[in-house]
């Protein structure tokens, strides 16, 4: 257990802002003589003391994950169950916004239905983790959009012509390229982000979450390929990496050579997982690469929270 | 370590350490009617709703709209298909419903019920129209829902079954939604004994989660534990035996902790809860009966104000079934429930 004082500190130093760093204390109940183990739902608390100054908050870098966790929970629980994300799981600070789009996939295979239930599941769960983290801190839901972004996303992609519609919704095969197209930016999202949190508790966190965002793209590339959509599914590749900004090639499709030898696992030349910084990831979520932008695509008023633009 | 299927679902509604309102947004309402004419095109209302897209189906599932306890457990086939389910006349097909299937473009069509329910000359017609028909019937109600409960060819065995009567049939419908979107079969029984059909079903499916639907009058606790059963969801009527369900279905099934859905209550407006069993499932809607007498009923009317901190404008209040299924007085008592 922490003690209070370490914890005030720590807190001190790493909100956002003075009204986050409020919210911290009045959630954790260290604004008032209230004792101190009820606080953070069994969390530490959230530092950067080693961050330099520029670099965001580690509440700021939750905050653009749980960002992140919304649009993934959002996609797969309409996937998976039909509807969205109760509204007590959108509250918190920022503007809250709808969603737009989705449905139930029509799944013909149970087999499939169980990977949607279960990845739900758990983008759910860190949805909860990161609200349980942040506390009051917590941004809430932006505005997301899955309807319209992913349709301008795949005509990026080349994967539909300008005037059709994607929906990833619409089948078991589009909804494996709809999850795709999240899968890989959440796994070098963690990742570019881990740099930036230094509190031991939260970077194991992350590197939790990380591994279970990994484990599902697994899942989702493996599916892609044994569902011979691995045409389609490159070209979105291709499509994420110019998208994020960067000249390095940040991204992997599913096969590799003329002869489609499966490439199922994303990796740079010593067999580590790729980076992006936030900036990068909001290239890709925005669609619309450049610095900068403060919305558009997946997010159609941005995300909420520190960390929101390009 | 398994993680915990019931766990997760009850932690999708409450949240973490976030305060619920404390009462239903201004706004919430009953005001999404999904009714046609009649029975047929209510069901045709109702397909619509869950395949918007022309052409998009690939299945159907055809009962009888006259004898719905033949498909009484349809609704676990279109589930496994994620199909609509339409209805129609013994020896034709209305026209509502035909062209329904016309728009829907569906490849495969599934009978449930015999040909004294759903001619053979529909089935030839689909034939040779170019689609795959399959017919499911037995001789009699229990045999077919075990036909209905075995049709899933992929090797998985449900994780979950229903128990309900065969003669009081609200409580299958009620659980029809469930049934759906969570591919649990729906078997049916005598109150006093358990069919022999029944009993192999159980059998053959290796499924040991039982849950029984309806009181000890409608399946008695002789045959619960014959069958195996787990659990019993159940009432003092079949509205309050619906709102169990409801609840269950929230707390483990992963439905929708913001939207209803409200049917007739009668047996004559039991054609509309089947019908709505796609469309509800696949949004995860619990569906709630009104009253015997046309009011919103006592047991609906506690269930929805217990719940009405949950309903908020992002949900949706459905109706199914035309005023005289629903009436408008129902639909306002409902409203006015949750706010």
């Amino acid at each position: 257990m922490f003690k209070k004082s370490l914890l005030v500190d720590m807190i001190n130093r790493s909100s956002e802002t003075p009204a986050d760093r409020r919210n911290f204390l009045r959630g954790m109940g260290l604004l008032s003589a209230g004792t101190v183990g009820a606080g953070l739902v069994g969390t530490a608390a959230v530092q950067s003391a080693s961050a330099a100054t520029t670099a965001p908050s580690e509440a700021s870098v939750l905050n653009f994950a749980l960002n992140l966790e919304y649009l993934e929970a959002e996609f797969y629980c309409y996937a998976a169950y039909g509807h969205g994300l109760a509204d007590a799981l959108a509250t918190g600070t920022g503007t809250q916004g709808g969603v737009t789009g989705g449905h139930r996939v029509p799944f013909k295979s149970k087999a499939m239905r169980y990977y949607a239930e279960e990845i739900a599941n758990d983008e759910i769960a860190h949805v909860k983790f990161l609200r349980g983290a942040l506390g009051s801190s917590a941004v809430s839901r932006p505005a997301i959009n899955l309807q319209d972004s992913f349709t301008a996303a795949a005509v990026a992609a080349g994967v539909i012509d300008q005037g059709q519609t994607f929906d990833p919704f619409s089948s078991e095969a589009f909804f494996l390229l709809g999850a795709y197209l999240f899968e890989d930016v959440g796994v070098t999202a963690y990742k570019g982000a881990a740099p930036l949190i230094s509190t031991p508790a939260y970077l194991e966190a992350a590197a939790g979450i990380l591994a279970v965002e990994a484990y599902h793209s697994g899942i989702v590339r493996t599916l892609l390929y044994e569902n011979d959509l691995s045409e389609p599914t490159n070209l979105i590749s291709d499509a994420r990496d110019s998208l994020d900004g960067t000249t390095r090639d940040k991204d992997q499709g599913i096969t590799v050579g003329s002869g489609g030898r499966a490439n199922l696992v994303p990796t740079d030349s010593d067999g580590i997982a790729f980076s992006r910084s936030p900036q990068e990831v909001l290239n890709i979520v925005y669609l619309t690469p450049g610095s900068g932008v403060t919305q558009g695509g997946f997010y159609p008023a941005g995300l909420n929270g520190e960390i929101a633009t390009s | 370590m398994k993680k915990s299927l019931v766990t997760a679902g009850v932690a999708l509604l409450v949240g973490l350490g976030t305060a619920v309102p404390a009462q239903a947004a201004p706004g919430f309402a009953f005001d999404d009617r999904i009714s046609g004419p009649d029975r047929f095109a209510t069901a045709v209302a109702a397909s619509k709703l869950l395949v918007p897209d022309d052409g998009s189906a690939t299945d159907l599932v055809v009962v009888n709209g006259y004898a719905t306890v033949d498909g009484l457990t349809a609704s676990y086939l279109a589930g496994l298909k994620s199909a609509p389910i339409l209805y129609t006349d013994t020896g034709s097909v209305p026209a509502v419903t035909a062209a329904e299937i016309d728009r829907l473009g569906a490849e495969n069509v599934w009978i449930v019920g015999g040909t004294n329910r759903v001619s053979q000359a529909q089935e030839d017609a689909w034939k040779d129209a170019g689609k795959t028909v399959t017919r499911l019937a037995g001789a009699d109600r229990y045999e077919t829902a075990a036909l209905v409960a075995e049709a899933d060819d992929s090797g998985l065995a449900p994780e979950q079954v229903f128990i309900a009567s065969g003669t009081s049939t609200a409580d299958a419908l009620a659980a029809g939604p469930v049934a759906w979107a969570r591919n649990y079969p729906i078997l049916l029984t005598e109150a006093g004994s358990l069919p022999a059909a029944t009993g192999e079903a159980l059998e053959e499916l290796g499924t040991t989660n039982r849950v029984v639907l309806g009181s000890a009058a409608s399946v008695s606790d002789a045959v619960y534990a014959q069958a195996g059963g787990t659990e019993r969801l159940a009432g003092q009527n079949r509205q309050e035996t619906a709102a169990k369900i409801a609840d269950d279905a929230i707390a483990t099934e992963y439905f929708d902790t913001q939207s209803v859905a409200l049917v007739g209550g009668t047996d004559a407006t039991a054609a509309d809860a089947l019908a709505a069993a796609p469309v509800a499932g696949s949004q995860g809607v619990p569906l709630l009966f009104t009253g015997f007498d046309g009011s919103l009923g006592a047991s609906t009317s506690a269930y929805l104000a217990a719940h009405k901190a949950n309903y908020t404008t992002s949900g949706t209040g459905w109706i199914f079934g035309g005023l005289p299924s629903v009436p408008q007085a129902a639909v306002d008592a409902a409203t006015a429930a949750v706010q």
